[in-house]
């Protein structure tokens, strides 16, 4: 039977994470997760991408401050640095809020929901890169769903993007697994396999992109250090087709 | 020096003997950090110690001086501060004494709501007051108010509210008019000794 490349890259890492004797995980990489870690709980980090495109190579460096004012509810500023071929300044500052409208819990395991917001302010320099520094306003909601348990984490995130000016809207798909390679044990001590995808489509322009991230993440007490490498399966139509990126994490829990 | 060991030891024991010990299980750690987020909302309560969480089975305990007492209603509240779902939940004090909250008692169809007057004085009085009540057949939650001096019960049809107040005067607390035996205040540590109506 014949399947696409890109599918069947898909079809044999979903069948090596089901594989993997897994157990606890933690927070997924490039994708969104909907468990909040208790109100009053403040978390700076950052997730810095080297974006290799055909145009050139794009660094984009956020500081990332989120706080839970409680148990469901979360406000976060991003404070993001761009350079591309050594044009460089302050992207596009992002207001992020998120509200968790559904819990179900059981013994170690957890499945939640949650609404998000992310307004990205027109504060960035006009080097065309979507979502991360366009120097015009964009509103994304979106929905993530994630189900945590000591096997296996999944999170999924469905959202639309409204652009302004010239930005296109864009449809978000994302996906994740996380594999943890270590038994579960508190205080934190993690080895974590991360498989992630995420699907644009910007209806105006009929382009679409769909990406995948393997990353490994290790967390310690209240650190995690992440690494991930991006590359593209599908870009048709695209405004700007990138050749792969590489992300490198760290997360500090107050 | 042998003797010095053997006063260290024993004030050590004793410092153990006066601690509560709490145990409750928790729905929702699907992960370590989870268990982070456990613990960092319960150190709220200052003093907390021998922390332990076993994520796989969601058992979750310390110990706090007995000086500083929790009831049942205040931890199972944090838990949910917390994002995390409580159950069956243990609190062993430092007398022997233990009170238990079952899970069962979470599955209770909330039918009765109602206020008792009962007099306290302190956050000791506020654990002694709905630990009584917790331990009264078909109280689902009970919280002590010590600005209003109310008790407000949540329980179902069988909630029995009589049965209660006679707890509640059992352990020296004077509630809805009726005043608990004199003898029964009086062993009352002297930061609880409220002041009674005559």
């Amino acid at each position: 039977m014949y399947l696409p490349k890109g599918l069947r890259a898909i079809l044999l890492v979903l069948c090596l994470a089901a594989s993997c004797p897994g157990y606890g995980q933690g927070p997924p990489i490039t994708a969104d997760k909907p468990i909040m870690l208790g109100g009053g709980a403040t978390i700076f980090k950052t997730l810095t991408e080297v974006r290799v495109l055909e145009r050139g190579t794009a660094v984009y460096a956020p500081l990332m401050a989120h706080y839970l004012p409680s148990s469901n509810t979360l406000v976060a500023v991003h404070l993001p640095f761009v350079d591309l071929e050594g044009d460089r300044g302050l992207a596009d500052i992002k207001i992020l809020s998120k509200f968790q409208f559904y819990r179900k819990d059981g013994k170690a395991k957890t499945f939640r929901m949650v609404l998000k917001s992310l307004t990205s302010l027109p504060t960035g320099k006009k080097v065309d890169l979507l979502d991360y520094s366009t120097g015009e306003w964009q509103q994304y909601f979106a929905v993530v769903a994630g189900r945590e348990a000591l096997r296996l984490g999944i999170s999924a995130e469905a959202g639309y993007s409204l652009g302004f000016h010239e930005v296109p809207d864009e449809l978000r798909v994302k996906f994740g697994l996380g594999v943890p390679l270590l038994k579960p044990t508190y205080p934190v001590n993690q080895l974590n396999l991360y498989f992630e995808w995420a699907m644009d489509y910007q209806p105006q322009l009929e382009g679409t992109t769909i990406k995948y991230a393997q990353g490994i993440q290790y967390a310690r007490g209240t650190w995690t250090w992440e690494t991930s490498f991006l590359v593209p399966l599908v870009q048709n139509n695209v405004f700007d087709r990138q050749k792969y990126t590489l992300l490198f994490g760290l997360r500090k829990i107050i | 020096m042998r003797y010095l060991t053997l006063i260290l030891m024993l004030i050590g024991t004793m410092a153990i003997a006066q601690t509560d010990k709490y145990e409750i299980q928790v729905d929702g750690l699907g992960c370590p950090f989870c268990a982070y987020g456990l613990e960092k909302k319960f150190k709220d309560f200052k003093g907390i110690k021998k922390i332990k969480i076993d994520i796989e089975s969601g058992n979750f305990s310390f110990v706090r001086s007995a000086e500083k007492p929790l009831g049942i209603e205040e931890i199972r509240a944090k838990v949910r501060e917390a994002g995390y779902t409580p159950n069956a939940t243990l609190i062993t004090r430092s007398t022997g004494e233990q009170i238990a909250y079952d899970s069962a008692s979470s599955d209770v169809q909330i039918t009765t709501k109602t206020t008792l007057a009962v007099a306290g004085k302190c956050g000791m009085c506020k654990s002694r007051i709905e630990d009584a009540a917790h331990q009264i057949d078909g109280v689902a939650t009970a919280v002590w108010s010590q600005d209003d001096q109310l008790l407000t019960l949540e329980g179902g049809d069988d909630l029995n509210i009589s049965a209660v107040v006679e707890k509640l005067l059992s352990v020296g607390h004077d509630t809805e008019g009726k005043r608990a035996a004199d003898a029964t205040y009086d062993a009352l540590p002297p930061c609880c000794l409220y002041d009674r109506a005559q």
